[in-house]
C-alpha cells in the first residue's frame, strides 16, 4: 500500500500512539524474520494499522518489550513481539512492494530498477505465504487488464484492489473472517485506491499514464478535476466513511478499539479532506481551495 | 441455446447479442476472401458461408425469445439470483435484456448496491427514476441510499457500550463543533511530523521520528 492510512496525530491517545509505534517496530523485525533484512526498507505505516485491526478481531494479544533493533542501538524502544500474524503481514508488505515496483518498471518509471533489491525477500514470502502471492498477483494482473481497457468507471477500476484487501483480510483473519470484515477491508482497498489516484494526478496525467479520475473528468489538473467532480466524488468518499463506520460498530472486537477507530473514522477521512482541497483539511477547507487555485494561475 | 450453432461460430453457451454478431462478422468475412481459393478450401468456405448464415439467424431468434418470454419473470429471477447472492449470474441475465426500462435499471443498481458500487448503483437508480417518476419503490430506494452517508457509529453504541467508539466520524465536510483555542497549530503540526515521518521512512532512517 502507499502509506495513506494515518491516524489524526493529535486526537490520538498517548497510549494508542505507543501501540501504534510498537506494532510498526514488531512489523519491522518480522519482515527481517520473514523476508530478510532489505525488504525491512519497504514497511509503510499502513501495515502497522492492518496488524493493529487483524490482532484486535482475532483475539491475539501482542507482547511489546522494550529492545534495541539494528536502527536504534543507543535507545531502547517499545516494541511489539514477532507472531504468525505479523510475519505474515510481512510478507504482504514484501511481496506489496516488489509488484509496486515491478509495476513502475512495466510503467517505464525509474523507481523500477529497485525492484532487484526485493526479489529475494518476495521469493522468501511467496515460500511462506503463497496464498497472498496469487492474491496480489491476480490483483496486478486484473488492473493492468482495466488499464488496458482505459477503464473510466469509477467503481469499476476501484474493485481490483478493493478485492485485494478482502481477500488478504480473509487470508489473515481465516475463521475470524465474517462479512463486515468483508466489507470494512473491501472499502479500506478501495479507498486507497482512490485517494492514490486522485493524489497522483497531476503526474499521472503529466506523464500521460493511466489515471481513472482523468478518464471521468478529463481535466489537466486535480484541482479542475476536483471542481468538476465534487459531488460525484464527495458523495462516494462520504459513502466509503458511511461503510467502514458501519462495519466499524458491526465488528467484535476482543480489546478496546481506540486506534483503529481514530485512523479509520477520523484519520482516513482527514487524510480524503487534505488530498482534496489541500492544505490542513481540517476548517479551511475552503480557503486551502482558494490557495490552490490561486496557485495554478499563477 | 443450441450447442451446434454455438460451435459453428466458435462460441460459449451464454453468449450476448453483440458477441454472436461480431463472431457472425469475422467468419463471414473470413469465408467470403476464402470461398474462390481453388479445390477444397473454396468449396468448404462457400458451403460454411451458408452454415453460419443460418446458425446466426437462429441463434439470435432464440435469444430474442429467451428474453422475451414473460418479461416479469426473467425480472423475477434476476431478483432470486441477487438475493442469493449469485451476482455474476445476474448480472449475465440483465445484460442478455435488450429493453431496458425503469425495472431494469432498478435491478441493476440493486445489484451494484450488494457489489458495493455504491456510486454506479445511484447512477442506476437515477435512471430509473427518471424513466418512472413516480414509482415509490424507487424513490424510497433512493432516500436510504443517500441516508446511509448519514451513519452514525455511536447512535447504536453510543461511548461506553460494548462497541463504542471514543471518536465520532466525520464526512467530507467536517467542521470542528467547537472552535479551538490557539487555532488549527496543533494540526499544522501534526501535519509536519506526518510529512517527516514520511520523509524519514524514505530514508529508512527512523522507526518514528517523534
Amino acid at each position: 500500500m502507499f502509506g495513506y492510512i494515518n491516524p489524526d496525530a493529535p486526537y490520538l491517545f498517548k497510549k494508542d500512539e505507543t501501540l501504534y509505534n510498537a506494532l510498526y517496530c514488531g512489523l519491522c523485525k518480522s519482515i527481517g524474520a520473514g523476508c530478510g533484512q532489505i525488504a525491512r526498507t519497504a514497511l509503510t505505516y499502513d501495515l502497522a494499522f492492518t496488524s493493529a485491526l487483524v490482532h484486535n478481531i482475532k483475539g491475539e494479544d501482542v507482547k511489546i518489550k522494550k529492545a534495541h533493533c539494528g536502527l536504534h542501538i543507543f535507545k531502547k524502544r517499545p516494541m511489539a513481539a514477532v507472531d504468525d500474524t505479523t510475519v505474515a503481514l510481512g510478507c504482504v508488505n514484501t511481496v506489496l512492494a516488489y509488484f509496486k515496483l515491478c509495476d513502475d518498471k512495466a510503467d517505464g518509471d525509474k523507481r523500477g530498477i529497485f525492484r532487484h533489491l526485493y526479489k529475494a525477500g518476495y521469493k522468501r514470502a511467496l515460500k511462506r505465504h503463497p496464498k497472498i502471492a496469487e492474491i496480489i498477483s491476480r490483483q496486478t494482473q486484473e488492473q493492468a487488464a482495466l488499464e488496458k481497457q482505459n477503464c473510466a468507471i469509477i467503481d469499476m477500476a476501484a474493485e481490483p484492489t478493493a478485492v485485494m484487501m478482502r481477500e488478504i483480510s480473509n487470508y489473515l483473519l481465516g475463521e475470524f473472517a465474517t462479512p463486515e470484515t468483508q466489507r470494512l477491508f473491501y472499502n479500506l482497498g478501495k479507498w486507497v485506491y482512490l485517494i492514490d489516484a486522485l493524489d497522483d494526478y497531476d503526474k499521472d496525467v503529466k506523464k500521460k499514464r493511466y489515471n481513472v479520475l482523468f478518464n471521468v473528468y478529463g481535466e489537466n489538473c486535480k484541482a479542475e478535476a476536483v471542481k468538476k467532480g465534487e459531488k460525484e466524488l464527495t458523495f462516494i468518499f462520504d459513502m466509503l466513511f458511511a461503510e467502514m463506520r458501519q462495519s466499524v460498530s458491526n465488528i467484535k472486537f476482543n480489546f478496546n478499539h481506540d486506534l483503529t477507530d481514530n485512523i479509520i473514522l477520523r484519520g482516513i477521512p482527514l487524510k480524503t479532506r487534505t488530498v482534496f482541497y489541500g492544505g490542513c483539511g481540517t476548517d479551511c477547507k475552503k480557503q486551502a481551495r482558494g490557495l490552490v487555485y490561486e496557485q495554478k494561475k499563477s | 441455446m443450441n450447442k451446434k450453432n454455438l460451435e459453428i461460430l466458435g462460441l460459449e453457451d451464454g453468449a450476448t447479442a453483440e458477441e454472436i454478431k461480431a463472431a457472425y462478422e469475422a467468419l463471414r468475412a473470413k469465408y467470403l476472401e476464402e470461398r474462390f481459393m481453388d479445390g477444397e478450401a473454396g468449396n468448404n468456405a462457400a458451403k460454411m458461408l451458408g452454415k453460419i448464415e443460418t446458425a446466426y439467424s437462429e441463434l439470435l431468434t432464440e435469444l430474442k425469445e429467451s428474453s422475451y418470454e414473460d418479461g416479469e419473470n426473467s425480472f423475477a429471477k434476476v431478483e432470486q439470483l441477487i438475493k442469493d447472492g449469485n451476482l455474476q449470474e445476474a448480472q449475465r441475465v440483465l445484460d442478455g435484456f435488450n429493453e431496458r426500462g425503469a425495472q431494469w435499471h432498478y435491478l441493476q443498481s440493486v445489484l451494484f448496491y450488494r457489489k458495493n458500487w455504491m456510486n454506479e448503483s445511484k447512477k442506476q437508480l437515477e435512471i430509473a427514476i427518471q424513466l418512472e417518476p413516480d414509482n415509490a419503490k424507487y424513490k424510497e430506494a433512493y432516500r436510504k441510499l443517500i441516508d446511509k452517508i448519514n451513519y452514525d457509529a455511536n447512535a447504536t453504541g453510543g461511548a461506553g457500550s460494548a462497541n463504542g467508539s471514543a471518536y465520532q466520524g466525520q464526512s467530507m465536510n467536517y467542521t470542528q463543533p467547537d472552535e479551538q483555542m490557539g487555532g488549527d497549530f496543533c494540526s499544522w503540526c501534526a501535519q509536519c511530523i506526518v510529512c517527516n515521518a514520511c520523509l524519514n521512512l524514505g530514508l529508512n532512517c527512523c522507526c518514528s521520528c517523534r
